[in-house]
């Protein structure tokens, strides 16, 4: 039985969602920036237990001043990710709005917090204080970077374990 | 339907019962009453309705008899409104259905069997139709002038061969249907047209459920609206939208309005029966594995090609079976003729079939013959005719002998070559001689018979041989004797000169020598004596003379005519008195 399941990366413009969703389908990451217009999406198999999931991953555009997450790409979602980049701290108010503006419109869903470009750590303006809020909130937080591949097999897989029902386990 | 008045009167006779019986026998009776008659009061008549009706509908029995009145004229109402009793007894009659298949057979088989004769009739018919039409586009596109115009076509523009045909001829072709899950944009289900080609189909699906909500959202359309085409050069997507589902169909060419209204029945008729599945999707798309047969209605394909009679395949066809019908004839007439050919030789006394063949000019048969046995070529002749029609019969053979009474006799007869007097029977082996037969064929017969094969004894019991010539010549003497003896000739008074005697000896000689030359024959020595007479005048002694000298004279006369001297050797005086002057002769034989 192959279980479908659509999850959301979510955060604020530039913070790396693409470049994670490119590491973890393809092996990919480019320097490169080139922002994302709509959705695109993705396709990935993994397996859980004895259950296998396809994964339908929406990279939606990032959040900013012009740029509203449009409520119609969230619906049906089984899980998402919320992307925040180290290096910038309004990417953590971001992520924290979204994060909100989901739970009030579908409810508890499962989800996992990205803390991106952990390779530029000596850059990041985001505070241990900020990252134990954000740990309170009940949800796994994994620092990853996509430049280098660390963390994001984690991130995914993180999410897809929420995402299969405990009975099949 | 039951009206009120059945309602009540029903009601009355039913009241009292429960109301009875419920009453518990205790001291507060009198205050239940007093309850009663109070609630009477209140409520007057429309309790007792209500109460009824309560009863009615608690009490199983009741409440059953009430619905069998109308259960028919319900179902036939919700039948009208919608599909969904249709959708709802499915599952049950489904099961209803193998569950008496399980138990008889024989039940539904017999009551099917009037419509199955018919059903597979028309499916198969169906079915050749639609083999003879692609069978005959296919031979039309291989074939015509078009066809040859088309790979030109193709040359020229460097496309495929197919992708011209596809242009040139299609007005449509659905090649994709998906069927998406509104909410999550998750793929449910889809369908291929089997030359199409498709790539990650999940994927598109979610990617089109994007499109339509980006679409939706950027340009604020009203909720209920959506995006019903997109289309890019030769491929439109259609979409129909459902509450739960979207159907969308990936069609290359111009679509008709009519497939837009089949994405619209299809999807109903899926939300009908998926309805409970599409509420409750999580993902796992395995409940949706049935829609793929109401998906594929979906796909259609309409080329521009005018549906012309298909004289192509007809004509290829019949050839065919023209060709199969006539190496079959020909395959039977030989099968036919060969067995007669076998029967008419095997039947043939003296013949044995060692072996037949088919080689490349006609049938071989391999034959042993017996050298009395008719020829086998003689045999068949009868067949040369037909024969001359489908295949050409030869016949080698190889001598033998055959060991049957019939020819063995035939044999024996050939080699003894019996005289008219000599029958041969043939018993057990024995060769039986039956009559009789001179010496050398009886030689013969013993030398002879020991070669003969099939014969290994001989009965000879009713056989004897008789020299038969012997007698025969005995018999020719006698005859020849009396003839001589009978001679006479005459002398004239007193005189022993023999003349005029050339009459005689014209008789004479011939016979006498004849006899010379038959008692020879036999080993015998004929003596001819000649004797004279006289009449009874003169003297004895004169007449004893006189026929001494007659019979001397005439032997003297038939030696100068030529006879032997050794034949006549003695000259005997005639010993009988007879009154005559002559001379005549005897026989004897030494
Ligand atoms: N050093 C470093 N750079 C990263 C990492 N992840 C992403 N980047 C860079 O960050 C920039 C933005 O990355 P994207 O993946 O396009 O960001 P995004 O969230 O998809 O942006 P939008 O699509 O505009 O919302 C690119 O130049 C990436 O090369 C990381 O882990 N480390
Ligand atoms: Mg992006």
């Amino acid at each position: 039985m192959v279980l479908q399941k659509k999850i959301c990366l979510l955060g604020a413009f530039s913070v790396g969602k693409t470049s994670l969703i490119q590491r973890y389908v393809n092996q990919l990451f480019s320097e490169k920036y080139l922002t994302t217009v709509g959705v695109k999406i993705d396709k990935k198999q993994v397996t859980v237990g004895n259950t296998a999931l396809s994964l339908m991953v929406w990279d939606l555009a990032g959040e900013d001043d012009f740029t509203q997450i449009r409520s119609a790409h969230l619906r049906g979602l089984s899980g998402y990710i919320v992307v925040i980049d180290g290096t910038r701290q309004n990417s953590f108010t971001v992520a924290l709005a979204l994060h909100e503006r989901v739970r009030t419109e579908l409810g508890q869903v499962p989800a996992v917090f990205a803390l991106n470009k952990s390779d530029l750590k000596d850059q990041w303006l985001i505070s241990h204080e900020q990252i134990r809020t954000l740990a309170q909130l009940g949800y796994p937080v994994i620092e990853t970077s996509a430049k280098l591949g660390l963390g994001v097999e984690e991130v995914f897989m993180g999410l897809a374990r929420q995402l299969v029902p405990e009975k099949v386990n | 339907m039951f009206s009120a008045e059945e309602l009540s009167s029903e009601a009355s006779t039913q009241r009292s019962q429960p109301i009875n019986t419920a009453r518990p026998a205790s001291e507060s009776l009198e205050s239940l009453d007093a309850l009663e008659q109070l609630r009477a009061l209140l409520l007057g008549a429309d309790y007792e309705i209500l109460y009824d009706l309560r009863q009615q509908l608690l009490d199983r029995e009741r409440y059953s008899l009430h619905v069998a009145d109308i259960i028919s004229e319900a179902l036939t109402l919700r039948a009208q409104q919608d599909d969904s009793l249709t959708d709802a007894l499915s599952t049950t009659i489904e099961s209803a259905v193998s569950h008496s298949v399980e138990i008889n057979p024989n039940r539904l088989a017999n009551a099917l069997y009037p419509v199955m004769g018919p059903a597979i009739r028309k499916s198969i018919q169906e079915v050749l139709h639609q083999a003879l039409d692609t069978f005959n586009y296919l031979l039309e596109q291989s074939l015509s002038v078009r066809s040859l115009a088309w790979r030109f076509d193709a040359w020229r523009t460097g496309r495929s061969y197919s992708e011209v045909v596809l242009l040139k001829t299609l007005v449509y072709q659905v090649e994709q249907v998906f069927l998406i899950h509104r909410e999550t944009g998750l793929l449910l289900q889809h369908v291929v047209s089997p030359q199409a080609i498709t790539k990650d189909p999940e994927l598109i699906s979610s990617m089109m459920t994007a499109i339509q909500d980006f679409i939706k959202d950027s340009f604020n359309v009203t909720s209920d609206t959506s995006l019903k085409t997109l289309q890019l050069d030769e491929v439109s997507v259609l979409f129909n939208q459902g509450p739960h589902a979207v159907v969308a169909a990936v069609v290359r060419g111009n679509p008709p309005a009519e497939l837009n209204r089949l994405l619209g029945e299809v999807n109903e008729q899926l939300h009908r029966q998926f309805i409970y599945a599409l509420k409750t999707f999580q993902g796992d798309g395995q409940p949706f594995k049935s829609t793929q047969p109401v998906l594929e209605r979906c796909l259609k394909t309409q080329l521009r090609l005018k549906k012309r009679f298909p004289w192509l395949a007809i004509l290829a066809l019949v050839t065919l079976v023209g060709a199969a019908a006539w190496w079959t004839y020909q395959y039977y007439q030989q099968q036919g003729l060969v067995q007669q050919a076998l029967a008419a030789l095997r039947s043939e006394p003296g013949l044995v079939v060692v072996d037949f063949q088919n080689t490349q000019d006609g049938y071989q048969f391999e034959v042993l013959k017996d050298p009395q046995a008719r020829d086998p070529l003689s045999v068949i002749q009868p067949l040369q005719s037909l024969a001359s029609k489908v295949t050409a019969l030869k016949v080698t053979t190889k001598p033998y002998l055959a060991m049957e009474p019939e020819f063995v006799l035939g044999r024996a007869k050939q080699i003894l070559q019996p005289p008219a007097e000599v029958e041969l029977e043939l018993a057990a082996n024995t060769l039986k001689v039956t009559g009789q037969s001179d010496l050398p064929w009886q030689q013969k017969l013993q030398q002879s018979w020991p070669l003969i094969a099939g014969i290994d004894a001989l009965d000879l019991s009713e056989f004897k041989v008789e020299d038969s010539s012997a007698a025969q010549f005995d018999q020719q003497l006698r005859t020849l004797t009396a003839k001589i003896e009978a001679l006479r000739f005459y002398f004239s008074s007193g005189s022993s000169v023999v003349s005029d005697a050339q009459a005689h000896v014209k008789q004479a000689l011939p016979l006498i020598l004849e006899l010379l030359e038959t008692a020879r024959s036999v080993g015998k020595m004929p003596q001819v004596s000649i004797s004279g007479a006289t009449d009874e005048t003169g003297t004895e002694i004169t007449n004893g003379r006189l026929a001494k000298e007659r019979a001397l004279a005439m032997r003297d006369y038939l030696l100068e005519q030529g006879l032997p001297a050794s034949v006549i050797a003695i000259v005997k005086p005639d010993t009988g008195l007879r009154n005559e002057r002559s001379i005549r002769y005897q026989v004897d034989l030494f």
